[in-house]
């Protein structure tokens, strides 16, 4: 790789970074937050609110499979 | 105070493909490439879908990883337990082929919410 | 609409020349000792979107050369300095305390990963080995113990040394099956020297291991009202 190539990559790297701290980091005050940077769906804006709070409940060991000693039967 | 976006690494191995590979599905973020045409709405669905199964099959695993670690599971429902798991991930292999999706692609970047995997 | 970059402290002290958004001036909005670096707009700032992070990112840096900073989640906006003054009001102790936190310290940021070796042959991962390989279920979930302690044990590695420097960590989610550590770090300033060379150091002991350090960071991970250890960019482990 070129100097050149290296300086992009390293850019790029800083930028993967960058993004996750700005796009879920730092306080989040009551207003809109906007979503058009990211440019993201509704649908999944939705569908991620369901995800959340099953990972959630599932971090927090909940069990979701059925009990009765029979999981995945 | 950065100069410089490349200033911000402090300390770097050579080969920085690894942490650069998040970039593809972030440039398409960020520069807005909707998904037009029906094709990629289809593809697009597709995404969603096998992500929403992949994150599935992931916290089930997840689960079944815990419960063996924790003991107390005779050898037939461990034995079960594992081939369903494999069978879920043997599928998900094929499902992802049949649309050409790749692990990044199924991880979504959803912008101020994260990623979903 | 106000678009807000940050909630710091020092409100009486000058406000920096840097522009924000669509090259608007930054205002301070106060509330007793809390202010709120904000710009205020006719209409949605029409900067590219690469352009717009790193302008709030300098922005908020910027602030933090003579300030506490609180970094807002980019993209934060809010109809009216009145709703600005309200939000500060209501939640005055709260950003107060989170100013206490990160008072002197700076983020950084440390991803490992643990690449495929020479040849491809993926590192003690078990790649998405298709079944017709003949494993019995029961050595596919205790392989997969097996991965999960190996990584679990390489992180460990580097967390715990490198937690030993910070004042704060916080792990996320993995995101691919060759990471192995994804964390934020809150630092003292005068400590980054040394928790760089520690991160160095790490990497020539653990030579499998790809690891990266990225910052000074503003404290993006270090500010939200806590999630059981999450941080920026994931959900908690």
């Amino acid at each position: 790789m070129t100097a050149r190539d290296d300086i992009a990559r390293q850019r790029e790297v800083a930028l993967v970074d960058l993004v996750d701290r700005l796009l879920a980091g730092g306080v989040v005050l009551g207003g809109d937050v906007t979503l058009s940077i990211a440019d993201v769906d509704l649908v999944y804006v939705g569908i991620r609110a369901l995800i959340t709070s099953v990972a959630t409940a599932e971090e927090k060991g909940l069990a979701i499979a059925p009990a009765q000693g029979q999981p995945f039967a | 105070m950065t100069d410089s976006p490349a200033d911000k690494l402090l300390a770097a191995p050579l080969d920085l493909d690894p942490f650069a590979r998040d970039l593809r599905r972030l440039d398409d973020a960020l520069t807005r490439r909707v998904r037009a045409d029906p094709e990629n709405v289809e593809r697009g669905l597709a995404q969603l879908v096998l992500t929403l199964v992949e994150l599935l099959r992931q916290i089930m695993e997840r689960q079944a990883l815990r419960r063996v670690e924790a003991g107390g599971l005779d050898q037939q429902t461990i034995e079960r337990l594992g081939a369903t798991l494999m069978a879920l991930e043997s599928r998900m292999e094929e499902l992802k082929e049949i649309f050409g999706l790749s692990d990044e692609d199924l991880n979504l970047d959803l912008g101020p919410l994260g990623r979903l995997l | 609409m106000i678009w807000a970059y940050a909630i710091c402290d020092h409100p009486d002290a000058p406000l920096p020349r840097r522009r924000g958004l669509a090259h608007a001036p930054l205002e301070g909005i106060a509330v007793n000792g809390l202010l709120a670096v904000v710009s205020r707009h006719t209409q949605a700032p029409g900067d590219p979107a690469l352009d717009a992070l790193w302008t709030h990112e300098r922005v908020v840096e910027r602030l933090m050369v003579d300030r506490t900073v609180l970094p807002l989640r980019f993209g934060t906006k809010l109809p009216d300095a009145d709703s600005v003054r309200s939000t500060l009001t209501a939640r005055y102790d709260e950003f107060m305390a989170a100013l206490d936190r990160v008072r002197g310290r700076v983020e950084l940021g440390v991803r490992a990963m643990e690449p495929p070796r020479e040849d491809g042959v993926p590192p003690a991962a078990i790649a998405a080995t298709p079944a017709r390989v003949a494993r019995t279920g029961r050595d596919y979930l205790l392989e997969k113990l097996a991965h999960e302690q190996r990584n679990e044990h390489g992180a460990a590695a580097l967390h715990e040394p490198l937690s030993a420097v910070a004042v704060a960590s916080r792990r996320g989610r993995l995101q691919s099956d060759d990471e192995v550590l994804r964390a934020a770090y809150l630092v003292e300033r005068a400590d980054v020297a040394r928790f760089r060379a520690l991160v160095e150091r790490l990497q020539h002991q653990h030579p499998e291991l790809a690891v990266l350090c990225t910052g000074p960071w503003p404290p993006y991970s270090f500010v939200a009202v806590p999630q059981a250890g999450a941080m920026a960019g994931s959900a908690a482990t």
